[in-house]
Protein backbone atom coordinates (compact mmCIF):
# COMPACT_ATOMS: atom_id res chain seq x y z
CA UNK A 1 0.00 0.00 0.00
CA UNK A 2 1.14 3.39 -0.85
CA UNK A 3 -0.69 5.19 2.30
CA UNK A 4 2.50 3.45 4.38
CA UNK A 5 5.22 6.76 3.80
CA UNK A 6 2.11 8.83 4.75
CA UNK A 7 1.57 7.30 8.47
CA UNK A 8 5.36 6.78 8.70
CA UNK A 9 6.10 9.88 11.47
CA UNK A 10 2.35 9.56 12.93
CA UNK A 11 2.77 5.56 13.86
CA UNK A 12 6.01 6.14 15.01
CA UNK A 13 4.54 9.02 17.40
CA UNK A 14 1.64 6.86 18.31
CA UNK A 15 3.80 3.62 19.30
CA UNK A 16 5.44 5.66 21.61
CA UNK A 17 2.06 7.20 23.17
CA UNK A 18 3.07 10.59 21.94
CA UNK A 19 0.17 11.12 19.22
CA UNK A 20 -2.15 13.86 20.77
CA UNK A 21 -3.63 15.14 17.68
CA UNK A 22 -7.16 13.52 17.88
CA UNK A 23 -8.09 13.51 14.22
CA UNK A 24 -4.37 11.99 13.23
CA UNK A 25 -4.97 8.95 15.79
CA UNK A 26 -8.62 8.54 14.42
CA UNK A 27 -7.30 8.50 10.69
CA UNK A 28 -4.11 6.25 11.57
CA UNK A 29 -6.06 3.96 13.56
CA UNK A 30 -8.97 3.29 10.81
CA UNK A 31 -5.57 3.00 8.79
CA UNK A 32 -4.27 0.75 11.38
CA UNK A 33 -7.73 -1.29 11.23
CA UNK A 34 -7.44 -2.63 7.51
CA UNK A 35 -3.02 -2.56 7.52
CA UNK A 36 -1.22 -5.61 8.69
CA UNK A 37 1.91 -4.01 7.95
CA UNK A 38 1.31 -1.01 9.40
CA UNK A 39 0.20 -2.84 12.63
CA UNK A 40 3.86 -5.18 12.21
CA UNK A 41 5.87 -1.86 11.63
CA UNK A 42 4.05 -0.48 14.93
CA UNK A 43 4.89 -3.59 16.85
CA UNK A 44 8.53 -3.04 15.69
CA UNK A 45 8.56 0.89 16.98
CA UNK A 46 7.32 -0.65 19.95
CA UNK A 47 9.90 -2.53 20.47
CA UNK A 48 12.55 -0.19 19.38
CA UNK A 49 11.24 2.64 21.48
CA UNK A 50 11.58 -0.59 24.48
CA UNK A 51 15.03 -0.50 23.69
CA UNK A 52 15.44 2.65 25.62
CA UNK A 53 14.63 0.77 28.78
CA UNK A 54 18.17 -0.82 28.73
CA UNK A 55 19.75 2.64 29.02
CA UNK A 56 18.42 2.81 32.57
CA UNK A 57 20.26 -0.38 33.23
CA UNK A 58 22.80 -0.59 36.42
CA UNK A 59 20.44 -0.29 39.74
CA UNK A 60 19.37 -3.29 41.39
CA UNK A 61 16.62 -3.61 43.26
CA UNK A 62 16.91 -4.39 46.93
CA UNK A 63 17.23 -7.99 47.66
CA UNK A 64 13.97 -7.63 49.95
CA UNK A 65 12.11 -6.82 46.81
CA UNK A 66 12.58 -10.59 45.84
CA UNK A 67 11.92 -12.21 48.76
CA UNK A 68 8.59 -9.77 49.36
CA UNK A 69 7.45 -11.04 45.59
CA UNK A 70 7.83 -14.81 46.42
CA UNK A 71 5.77 -14.31 49.64
CA UNK A 72 3.31 -12.38 47.35
CA UNK A 73 3.02 -14.95 45.07
CA UNK A 74 2.95 -18.14 47.56
CA UNK A 75 0.29 -16.24 49.29
CA UNK A 76 -1.68 -16.05 46.75
CA UNK A 77 -3.82 -18.66 45.10
CA UNK A 78 -3.08 -18.39 41.24
CA UNK A 79 -6.18 -17.67 39.17
CA UNK A 80 -6.17 -18.49 35.56
CA UNK A 81 -7.84 -15.85 34.01
CA UNK A 82 -8.45 -14.59 30.58
CA UNK A 83 -6.69 -10.64 30.43
CA UNK A 84 -10.03 -8.33 29.56
CA UNK A 85 -7.61 -6.16 27.53
CA UNK A 86 -7.55 -8.32 24.13
CA UNK A 87 -8.45 -5.70 22.14
CA UNK A 88 -5.06 -3.18 21.01
CA UNK A 89 -5.11 0.67 21.28
CA UNK A 90 -5.06 -0.26 17.62
CA UNK A 91 -8.18 -1.29 17.35
CA UNK A 92 -10.29 0.98 19.95
CA UNK A 93 -13.85 1.98 17.91
CA UNK A 94 -13.41 5.50 18.12
CA UNK A 95 -14.73 6.07 14.94
CA UNK A 96 -17.89 4.85 15.90
CA UNK A 97 -18.22 8.74 18.10
CA UNK A 98 -19.57 9.85 14.46
CA UNK A 99 -21.52 6.56 13.64
CA UNK A 100 -25.41 7.04 12.79
CA UNK A 101 -27.48 7.07 16.00
CA UNK A 102 -29.38 3.76 14.39
CA UNK A 103 -26.37 1.87 14.34
CA UNK A 104 -25.19 3.13 18.02
CA UNK A 105 -28.76 2.20 19.52
CA UNK A 106 -28.39 -1.35 17.38
CA UNK A 107 -25.03 -1.67 18.68
CA UNK A 108 -26.14 -0.98 22.38
CA UNK A 109 -28.90 -3.69 21.83
CA UNK A 110 -26.09 -5.98 20.82
CA UNK A 111 -24.38 -5.34 23.59
CA UNK A 112 -26.80 -6.11 25.81
CA UNK A 113 -26.87 -9.78 24.92
CA UNK A 114 -23.36 -10.05 25.18
CA UNK A 115 -23.42 -8.91 27.87
CA UNK A 116 -25.64 -11.07 29.10
CA UNK A 117 -24.42 -13.79 27.60
CA UNK A 118 -20.91 -12.76 28.97
CA UNK A 119 -22.47 -13.08 32.72
CA UNK A 120 -23.77 -16.49 32.04
CA UNK A 121 -20.48 -17.58 30.45
CA UNK A 122 -18.59 -15.69 33.52
CA UNK A 123 -20.53 -17.65 36.05
CA UNK A 124 -19.87 -21.09 34.11
CA UNK A 125 -15.84 -19.76 34.15
CA UNK A 126 -15.60 -19.16 37.16
CA UNK A 127 -17.28 -22.55 38.45
CA UNK A 128 -14.37 -24.12 36.03
CA UNK A 129 -11.60 -21.90 37.76
CA UNK A 130 -12.72 -23.56 41.18
CA UNK A 131 -12.65 -26.80 39.79
CA UNK A 132 -9.23 -26.29 38.38
CA UNK A 133 -8.20 -24.53 41.46
CA UNK A 134 -9.08 -27.74 43.51
CA UNK A 135 -7.67 -30.02 41.02
CA UNK A 136 -4.45 -28.23 40.72
CA UNK A 137 -4.18 -28.00 44.67
CA UNK A 138 -4.12 -31.77 44.99
CA UNK A 139 -2.28 -31.94 42.26
CA UNK A 140 0.44 -30.16 43.82
CA UNK A 141 -0.29 -32.02 47.33
CA UNK A 142 0.93 -35.16 45.50
CA UNK A 143 3.74 -33.74 43.12
CA UNK A 144 4.90 -32.69 46.51
CA UNK A 145 5.08 -35.85 48.39
CA UNK A 146 6.79 -37.58 45.04
CA UNK A 147 9.44 -34.96 45.19
CA UNK A 148 9.95 -36.05 48.83
CA UNK A 149 9.74 -39.62 47.67
CA UNK A 150 12.77 -39.14 45.23
CA UNK A 151 14.56 -36.44 46.25
CA UNK A 152 18.50 -37.33 46.48
CA UNK A 153 19.14 -35.45 49.32
CA UNK A 154 16.14 -37.09 51.51
CA UNK A 155 17.16 -37.75 54.80
CA UNK A 156 15.12 -41.17 56.17
CA UNK A 157 15.22 -41.77 59.32
CA UNK A 158 12.72 -44.45 61.76
CA UNK A 159 11.35 -43.93 64.82
CA UNK A 160 10.62 -46.53 67.55
CA UNK A 161 8.70 -46.26 70.83
CA UNK A 162 9.43 -45.01 74.54
CA UNK A 163 9.13 -47.00 76.37
CA UNK A 164 8.53 -49.81 74.34
CA UNK A 165 5.00 -50.80 74.03
CA UNK A 166 3.12 -53.53 72.36
CA UNK A 167 2.06 -53.55 69.66
CA UNK A 168 5.45 -51.62 68.99
CA UNK A 169 4.40 -48.01 66.83
CA UNK A 170 6.42 -47.72 64.35
CA UNK A 171 7.46 -44.42 62.55
CA UNK A 172 8.94 -43.73 59.55
CA UNK A 173 10.29 -39.99 58.44
CA UNK A 174 11.28 -38.78 54.81
CA UNK A 175 12.86 -35.23 54.96
CA UNK A 176 14.23 -32.85 52.52
CA UNK A 177 14.71 -29.33 53.66
CA UNK A 178 13.30 -26.38 52.38
CA UNK A 179 10.63 -28.72 50.82
CA UNK A 180 8.92 -30.56 53.42
CA UNK A 181 8.43 -34.22 55.69
CA UNK A 182 6.62 -37.23 55.03
CA UNK A 183 5.31 -39.28 58.24
CA UNK A 184 4.36 -42.66 57.60
CA UNK A 185 3.16 -44.35 61.11
CA UNK A 186 1.68 -47.57 62.14
CA UNK A 187 0.40 -49.12 65.43
CA UNK A 188 -0.03 -46.21 66.81
CA UNK A 189 -2.14 -45.81 70.03
CA UNK A 190 -5.46 -44.04 69.91
CA UNK A 191 -5.43 -40.77 71.66
CA UNK A 192 -8.29 -39.23 74.16
CA UNK A 193 -10.11 -36.23 71.94
CA UNK A 194 -8.35 -33.07 73.31
CA UNK A 195 -4.47 -34.61 72.29
CA UNK A 196 -2.45 -34.87 69.55
CA UNK A 197 0.51 -36.51 68.57
CA UNK A 198 3.22 -33.90 67.60
CA UNK A 199 6.21 -34.35 65.33
CA UNK A 200 9.21 -32.59 66.33
CA UNK A 201 12.26 -32.16 64.28
CA UNK A 202 15.25 -32.02 66.38
CA UNK A 203 17.94 -29.19 64.28
CA UNK A 204 21.39 -30.71 63.69
CA UNK A 205 23.24 -27.25 64.99
CA UNK A 206 21.71 -28.08 68.51
CA UNK A 207 19.23 -25.49 68.40
CA UNK A 208 15.62 -26.09 70.21
CA UNK A 209 13.03 -28.50 68.32
CA UNK A 210 11.08 -27.26 65.93
CA UNK A 211 7.27 -28.10 65.51
CA UNK A 212 7.02 -30.41 62.23
CA UNK A 213 2.82 -30.97 62.45
CA UNK A 214 0.64 -32.74 64.66
CA UNK A 215 -1.56 -35.45 63.47
CA UNK A 216 -3.96 -38.47 64.67
CA UNK A 217 -3.97 -41.72 63.93
CA UNK A 218 -6.93 -43.09 61.89
CA UNK A 219 -8.80 -45.87 63.64
CA UNK A 220 -6.63 -48.94 62.80
CA UNK A 221 -3.76 -46.84 64.31
CA UNK A 222 -2.19 -45.60 60.75
CA UNK A 223 -0.32 -42.47 60.07
CA UNK A 224 0.06 -40.55 56.54
CA UNK A 225 1.43 -36.70 57.17
CA UNK A 226 3.13 -34.63 54.75
CA UNK A 227 4.27 -31.35 56.28
CA UNK A 228 5.79 -28.26 54.21
CA UNK A 229 8.95 -26.65 55.37
CA UNK A 230 10.67 -23.85 53.73
CA UNK A 231 13.62 -23.69 56.52
CA UNK A 232 16.88 -24.79 55.26
CA UNK A 233 17.56 -26.81 58.47
CA UNK A 234 19.79 -30.08 58.88
CA UNK A 235 18.02 -32.60 61.04
CA UNK A 236 19.59 -34.49 63.58
CA UNK A 237 16.62 -36.60 64.86
CA UNK A 238 12.95 -36.49 64.99
CA UNK A 239 10.37 -36.97 67.85
CA UNK A 240 6.90 -37.36 68.58
CA UNK A 241 5.36 -36.03 71.85
CA UNK A 242 1.66 -35.98 72.69
CA UNK A 243 0.36 -32.33 72.98
CA UNK A 244 -3.00 -30.61 73.77
CA UNK A 245 -5.37 -30.38 70.44
CA UNK A 246 -3.49 -27.61 68.36
CA UNK A 247 0.39 -28.67 69.02
CA UNK A 248 2.49 -26.96 71.69
CA UNK A 249 5.52 -24.52 70.92
CA UNK A 250 7.55 -26.87 72.83
CA UNK A 251 7.79 -30.27 73.52
CA UNK A 252 5.81 -31.63 76.52
CA UNK A 253 8.04 -34.52 78.06
CA UNK A 254 7.97 -37.42 77.93
CA UNK A 255 9.16 -38.22 74.34
CA UNK A 256 7.02 -40.87 72.91
CA UNK A 257 8.87 -42.04 70.33
CA UNK A 258 12.15 -41.00 68.47
CA UNK A 259 14.37 -41.50 65.94
CA UNK A 260 17.18 -44.73 66.40
CA UNK A 261 20.73 -43.97 66.33
CA UNK B 1 27.23 -3.35 35.55
CA UNK B 2 24.54 -5.93 36.23
CA UNK B 3 21.43 -5.93 34.30
CA UNK B 4 20.00 -8.61 36.28
CA UNK B 5 19.11 -9.66 39.32
CA UNK B 6 21.60 -11.52 41.75
CA UNK B 7 20.48 -15.13 42.13
CA UNK B 8 21.96 -18.30 40.04
CA UNK B 9 21.70 -17.81 36.56
CA UNK B 10 18.94 -20.49 34.79
CA UNK B 11 19.53 -21.17 31.30
CA UNK B 12 15.97 -21.75 30.41
CA UNK B 13 14.56 -19.98 27.51
CA UNK B 14 11.74 -17.45 28.40
CA UNK B 15 9.25 -19.63 26.56
CA UNK B 16 9.82 -22.81 28.89
CA UNK B 17 10.01 -20.29 31.89
CA UNK B 18 6.82 -18.85 31.13
CA UNK B 19 4.98 -22.07 30.37
CA UNK B 20 6.23 -22.77 33.98
CA UNK B 21 5.36 -19.76 35.31
CA UNK B 22 1.50 -20.46 34.09
CA UNK B 23 1.55 -23.71 35.12
CA UNK B 24 1.94 -22.18 38.67
CA UNK B 25 5.38 -23.06 39.45
CA UNK B 26 6.88 -20.34 41.32
CA UNK B 27 10.45 -21.17 40.95
CA UNK B 28 9.68 -20.08 37.12
CA UNK B 29 8.58 -16.76 38.18
CA UNK B 30 11.37 -16.59 40.42
CA UNK B 31 13.75 -17.63 37.63
CA UNK B 32 12.07 -14.96 35.16
CA UNK B 33 12.13 -11.58 38.06
CA UNK B 34 16.05 -13.07 38.62
CA UNK B 35 16.66 -12.08 34.90
CA UNK B 36 14.12 -8.90 34.20
CA UNK B 37 13.82 -7.08 37.86
CA UNK B 38 16.65 -5.26 36.56
CA UNK B 39 15.27 -3.76 33.82
CA UNK B 40 12.09 -3.36 35.54
CA UNK B 41 13.17 -1.34 38.24
CA UNK B 42 15.73 0.61 36.44
CA UNK B 43 12.85 2.00 34.31
CA UNK B 44 10.37 2.41 36.98
CA UNK B 45 13.14 3.81 39.04
CA UNK B 46 14.46 6.21 35.67
CA UNK B 47 10.90 7.44 35.42
CA UNK B 48 9.74 7.79 39.75
CA UNK B 49 13.23 8.94 40.83
CA UNK B 50 12.06 7.39 43.94
CA UNK B 51 13.80 3.90 45.29
CA UNK B 52 10.64 3.39 47.26
CA UNK B 53 8.17 4.07 44.56
CA UNK B 54 10.40 2.12 41.75
CA UNK B 55 9.99 -0.97 43.73
CA UNK B 56 6.30 -1.03 44.58
CA UNK B 57 6.08 -0.58 40.68
CA UNK B 58 8.68 -3.50 40.38
CA UNK B 59 6.77 -5.57 42.93
CA UNK B 60 3.40 -4.75 40.99
CA UNK B 61 4.37 -5.65 37.43
CA UNK B 62 5.83 -9.09 38.40
CA UNK B 63 2.95 -9.41 40.60
CA UNK B 64 0.35 -9.02 37.73
CA UNK B 65 2.49 -11.16 35.44
CA UNK B 66 1.63 -13.68 37.94
CA UNK B 67 -2.12 -13.27 38.80
CA UNK B 68 -2.65 -12.82 34.78
CA UNK B 69 0.32 -15.25 33.61
CA UNK B 70 -1.39 -15.23 29.60
CA UNK B 71 -1.40 -11.70 29.00
CA UNK B 72 1.74 -11.97 27.86
CA UNK B 73 1.74 -14.15 24.56
CA UNK B 74 5.10 -15.19 24.15
CA UNK B 75 4.24 -16.04 19.99
CA UNK B 76 4.00 -11.72 19.85
CA UNK B 77 7.43 -10.80 21.01
CA UNK B 78 9.99 -10.75 23.68
CA UNK B 79 8.95 -10.64 27.46
CA UNK B 80 11.87 -8.25 27.68
CA UNK B 81 10.93 -5.33 26.00
CA UNK B 82 6.74 -6.39 26.62
CA UNK B 83 7.97 -5.48 30.81
CA UNK B 84 9.94 -2.47 29.61
CA UNK B 85 7.17 -0.86 28.27
CA UNK B 86 4.02 -1.74 30.69
CA UNK B 87 6.55 -0.80 33.75
CA UNK B 88 7.16 2.61 31.90
CA UNK B 89 3.27 2.99 30.86
CA UNK B 90 2.45 2.20 34.75
CA UNK B 91 5.29 4.50 36.08
CA UNK B 92 4.31 7.16 33.88
CA UNK B 93 0.47 6.57 35.16
CA UNK B 94 1.71 7.09 38.63
CA UNK B 95 3.91 9.78 37.76
CA UNK B 96 0.91 12.03 36.78
CA UNK B 97 -0.97 9.73 39.57
CA UNK B 98 -3.75 8.14 36.85
CA UNK B 99 -5.34 5.32 38.59
CA UNK B 100 -3.72 2.22 37.13
CA UNK B 101 -5.77 0.05 35.07
CA UNK B 102 -6.62 -3.06 36.77
CA UNK B 103 -5.16 -5.17 34.72
CA UNK B 104 -1.55 -4.92 32.24
CA UNK B 105 -1.63 -4.39 28.87
CA UNK B 106 -1.37 -7.55 26.21
CA UNK B 107 0.97 -5.27 23.63
CA UNK B 108 2.27 -6.83 20.55
CA UNK B 109 5.58 -5.59 20.40
CA UNK B 110 8.14 -6.90 18.25
CA UNK B 111 12.25 -6.91 19.05
CA UNK B 112 14.50 -8.68 17.30
CA UNK B 113 17.28 -8.70 20.13
CA UNK B 114 18.08 -11.40 22.39
CA UNK B 115 18.06 -10.27 26.12
CA UNK B 116 17.14 -13.87 28.41
CA UNK B 117 20.87 -14.00 30.22
CA UNK B 118 23.00 -11.52 31.96
CA UNK B 119 26.09 -11.29 28.86
CA UNK B 120 23.92 -10.56 26.27
CA UNK B 121 21.50 -8.02 28.08
CA UNK B 122 24.93 -6.11 29.23
CA UNK B 123 26.07 -6.46 25.74
CA UNK B 124 22.56 -4.91 24.32
CA UNK B 125 22.81 -2.32 27.40
CA UNK B 126 26.57 -1.12 25.63
CA UNK B 127 24.58 -1.26 22.05
CA UNK B 128 22.25 1.33 23.32
CA UNK B 129 24.29 3.64 25.11
CA UNK B 130 26.55 3.85 22.50
CA UNK B 131 23.81 4.25 19.73
CA UNK B 132 22.56 7.54 22.22
CA UNK B 133 26.19 8.49 22.62
CA UNK B 134 25.95 9.39 19.08
CA UNK B 135 22.68 10.92 18.47
CA UNK B 136 22.27 14.78 17.98
CA UNK B 137 21.52 16.12 22.19
CA UNK B 138 17.93 17.05 21.01
CA UNK B 139 17.05 13.66 19.22
CA UNK B 140 18.03 11.81 22.15
CA UNK B 141 16.49 13.95 24.35
CA UNK B 142 12.84 14.32 22.11
CA UNK B 143 12.85 10.13 22.78
CA UNK B 144 13.51 10.67 26.20
CA UNK B 145 10.99 12.75 27.15
CA UNK B 146 8.69 10.90 25.22
CA UNK B 147 9.58 7.35 26.96
CA UNK B 148 10.93 8.20 30.50
CA UNK B 149 8.44 11.62 30.93
CA UNK B 150 5.51 10.64 29.56
CA UNK B 151 5.53 13.52 27.24
CA UNK B 152 3.12 13.63 24.34
CA UNK B 153 4.92 15.35 20.89
CA UNK B 154 2.78 19.14 21.02
CA UNK B 155 4.22 18.61 24.69
CA UNK B 156 7.84 17.99 23.46
CA UNK B 157 7.52 21.11 21.07
CA UNK B 158 6.50 23.22 23.88
CA UNK B 159 8.86 22.86 26.30
CA UNK B 160 11.77 22.69 23.24
CA UNK B 161 10.47 25.48 21.23
CA UNK B 162 10.83 23.22 18.42
CA UNK B 163 7.87 22.44 15.94
CA UNK B 164 5.65 19.43 15.72
CA UNK B 165 7.06 18.50 12.58
CA UNK B 166 10.73 18.59 13.99
CA UNK B 167 9.67 16.31 16.82
CA UNK B 168 7.63 14.12 14.79
CA UNK B 169 10.77 13.43 12.70
CA UNK B 170 13.19 13.23 15.71
CA UNK B 171 11.00 10.23 17.09
CA UNK B 172 10.77 8.67 13.96
CA UNK B 173 14.20 8.47 13.16
CA UNK B 174 15.71 8.08 16.61
CA UNK B 175 13.23 4.77 16.89
CA UNK B 176 14.97 3.36 13.54
CA UNK B 177 18.33 4.55 14.62
CA UNK B 178 17.90 2.10 17.79
CA UNK B 179 16.55 -0.56 15.62
CA UNK B 180 19.80 -0.13 13.41
CA UNK B 181 21.92 -0.52 16.07
CA UNK B 182 20.94 -4.24 16.74
CA UNK B 183 20.49 -5.34 12.83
Amino acid sequence: MNDHAQYAETLALYAVGALDNREERAELEAHLASCPECRDELSALRGDFALLALSTAGPLPPQRARQRLLEAISAEPRQLRVSRKLVMGVLHPRWLATAPIAATLLLAIFSLMLWREDSRLRSKLEAAQAQLREQTDQLQRVQAVVDLLNARNAVHMTLVGTPTVSPQPQARTIYVPQKGLLLMANNMESLPPDKVYQLWLLPADGKPPMSAGTFKPDARGNVVMHHPMREAIQAKAFAITIEPEGGSQTPTMPIRMISAG
Amino acid sequence: MRVSGTQAPNNEDDAALIARMQAGDESAMAALYDRYSGIVYGVALRVLGNTTSAEDVLQEIFLQLWRNPYVFDTTRGKLAAWLAVVTRNRAIDQLRRHPPEDDIEDLPIALTANLENEAVQRQAVEKIRTALSQFPQEQRRALEMAFFEGLTHSEIAAKTGEPLGTIKTRIRTGLLALRKAFV
